[in-house]
């Protein structure tokens, strides 16, 4: 188990590493002055030379490459201009409604999933089957964010059953928290709930082959027994690590759906820095997700292991 | 937005043998499924209507009428104006270029790369390290967000977009081709080829990539519809081609600010993208149940966008 968890925490270093390069290079490929970009046509020569030394791009980039590296280990990602402060400090005030819908909607993506993925392998080749798969297709194919939209009219334009955006803090109301989180996670949750419903009809249909299942079916077991007790546990481990590979499009998604119900989280940090080409917060922004979204593999991965170790060997060398 | 195919290291259920009855079979197997034409007619409509937008299009898609601003549907108007008295089933229309061309462009540029990676990463182990690792890092950007992050670094432009979307996807079909490819190397024929002194070349070209041409014809539909569903969103958010251009995502950006008062103006640009989006992944999904007889009854790939 121990050396597991070191093999992967080395493998996960240049990972790391070249995650680092991308973000740092994003900077580099802006066609032509990145400080004269940021700064807009009206910016005089002065402050544009100025900021250019604030970001330390008269050096080489052989300079400025080890010098990010250094920085970003130390968990400095630069200052943005236009907030004025350092972007590490704007992203971890917004970090925690991001966390919060991610986590909402992920909770609803299984509730929804994994129930209608079990349904369809009971089901399995009737017309049921077939429709709760369309169904999962059409919530991968449906604009999160337009999703989030069309709740907003049923549930807080017509019905008013729910506010329509805003953020409240659970510490401040915790009700009110979740009528306000509740649109929004719905949103996100429906659009990812088709993966977790297909990977575990998958995963069942193969466990379903088993010796074991044959024998609980030939003990007279009923089919509910035989699918929850023997078939679903056995099934949940695979799918399980295969979704974690997903977390980053809960994050991602987040991130989007965020700005429709204007939560004040790392979404709407990205989006207003858009417009204002505000380089350091994106790139921050950026990478912390990327970093949070290895961690959480990593995290995954350990889980598999320590629940199930018959996979220690051959885990490490996917 | 979510929007990259998950793929599994090792692929399973794709056969990695050469079958010549059944490769002949796979367009009898597509044409007499009921879900593989109706999703190719909607394609075809809105294809169609993209293409042909500037003769059948009703009305300038920029054209202002204040007078007319956010009609609801009518006659005149078949899916309503908007705020600035634009039609906006003409601006459906020219918007559907955009979506259509950064598919289109996405879906070939990362299928080409993508294969191109994923072949030399399985055949050549030394290689294998860092090309696989070098994706790795890219996977673990949220699809959406990289890609607002490249755009924004060269410039809000189509041909930014498009890159931005290919440097998402190529690393999906990378793992997919070199998957597909660590199993091929080691089949007989390719021992064959070898022993005949075929050049590595030749063998990747005509062995290895021939065999894993399958799999990739269905990543490429899937491709195809994520990369429309990541365009929209990133017109969304304002980090894809200039905003005066229509496209469906910036039309959903319009119509969020409007939408209790004309809900028509999100309402059609969203059913518009998630019609098309549907239709390539339900094309994706029937061209998979064609080309591989084994999948419709154990489907392996759990595609997440």
């Amino acid at each position: 188990m121990i050396p597991f968890i070191i093999r992967r925490l080395i493998l996960i270093v240049p990972v790391m590493l070249i995650v680092g390069t991308i973000t740092f290079l994003l900077l580099h490929v802006t066609p032509g002055d990145p400080a004269a970009v940021m700064l807009g046509p009206d910016a005089t020569p002065a402050q544009v030379e100025q900021l250019r030394d604030d970001l330390g791009l008269d050096e080489p980039l052989l300079v400025q490459y080890p010098r990010w590296i250094s920085n970003v280990v130390k968990f400095d990602l630069g200052r943005s201009i236009f907030l004025d402060r350092p972007v590490i400090n704007a992203i971890l005030e917004r970090a925690l409604p991001t966390l919060q819908l991610s986590l909402y909607a992920l909770i609803i993506a299984i509730g929804l999933g994994v129930p209608a993925g079990v349904l369809a392998v009971l089901k399995r080749d009737t017309l049921l089957d077939r429709m709760l798969l369309i169904l999962a297709l059409s919530g991968t194919a449906i604009a999160d964010f337009f999703l989030g939209m069309l709740l907003i009219l049923l549930f807080a334009v017509v019905l008013q059953w729910f506010p329509s955006g805003g953020y409240v803090a659970f510490s401040a109301d915790p009700v009110e928290h979740f009528r306000a989180m509740f649109l929004p996670s719905l949103a996100l949750g429906i659009s990812i709930a088709g993966l977790p419903a297909r990977l575990i009809r998958t995963s069942m249909l193969d466990v379903i082959q088993e010796d074991y299942v044959k024998v609980a079916v030939s003990r007279g077991l009923s089919p509910w027994v035989v699918t929850t007790r023997h078939v679903l546990r056995n099934a949940l481990i695979p799918a399980i690590t295969v979704f974690g590979y997903t977390l980053g499009d809960l994050l991602g998604g987040a991130v989007v759906v965020e700005t429709v119900f204007s939560l004040p989280g790392m979404g709407q940090l990205v989006v207003n820095s858009i417009a204002r080409r505000d380089f350091p917060v994106i790139q921050g922004v950026v990478m912390v997700i990327a970093v949070a979204y290895l961690l959480a593999n990593l995290l995954v991965d350990i889980l598999y292991v320590a629940a199930d170790p018959r996979v220690r060997v051959d885990r490490v060398s996917r | 937005m979510s929007v990259r195919p998950g793929v599994r290291s090792r692929p399973s259920g794709w056969r990695a043998d050469y079958q010549p009855d059944r490769r002949r079979a796979w367009y009898v197997h597509l044409l007499r499924s009921p879900v593989a034409i109706g999703s190719s007619a909607v394609l075809l409509i809105v294809i169609g209507a993209s293409i042909l937008a500037p003769w059948l299009a009703p009305k300038d898609p920029n054209h202002i009428d204040p007078v007319v601003r956010l009609m609801p549907p009518s006659s005149e108007h078949l899916l309503g104006t908007d705020d600035l008295g634009r039609d906006i089933l003409s601006r459906l229309m020219f918007g559907g270029r955009v979506s259509l061309v950064v598919g289109m462009f996405v879906m070939v540029i990362s299928a080409g790369a993508g294969t191109v990676f994923g072949l030399v990463a399985g055949f050549y182990r030394r290689l294998d390290g860092l090309i696989m690792r070098t994706m790795d890092g890219f996977m673990a950007f949220p699809g959406v967000l990289l890609a607002i992050a490249v755009v924004i670094s060269l410039g809000a432009r189509q041909s930014s977009v498009i890159l931005a979307l290919s440097l998402v996807y190529i690393p999906v079909v990378s793992r997919l081709m070199r998957g597909m490819t660590i199993v091929i190397r080691e089949l007989p024929y390719v021992e064959a080829a070898r022993a005949l002194g075929l050049r590595d070349r030749v063998i990747l070209r005509r062995y290895v990539a021939a065999n894993a041409i399958s799999p990739l014809i269905v990543q490429a539909a899937f491709i195809a519809a994520y990369a429309i569903l990541a365009e929209a969103s990133l017109s969304f958010l304002g980090a894809s081609v200039n905003p005066e251009t229509p496209t469906w995502g910036n039309m959903l950006r319009d119509g969020q600010r409007l939408l209790s008062r004309a809900w028509w103006m999100a309402v059609a640009p969203g059913v518009v993208l998630f019609v098309t989006v549907l239709a390539l992944t339900l094309l994706g999904d029937a061209l998979r149940d064609a080309l591989d007889p084994r999948s419709s009854e154990r489907r392996t790939d759990g595609l997440p966008k």
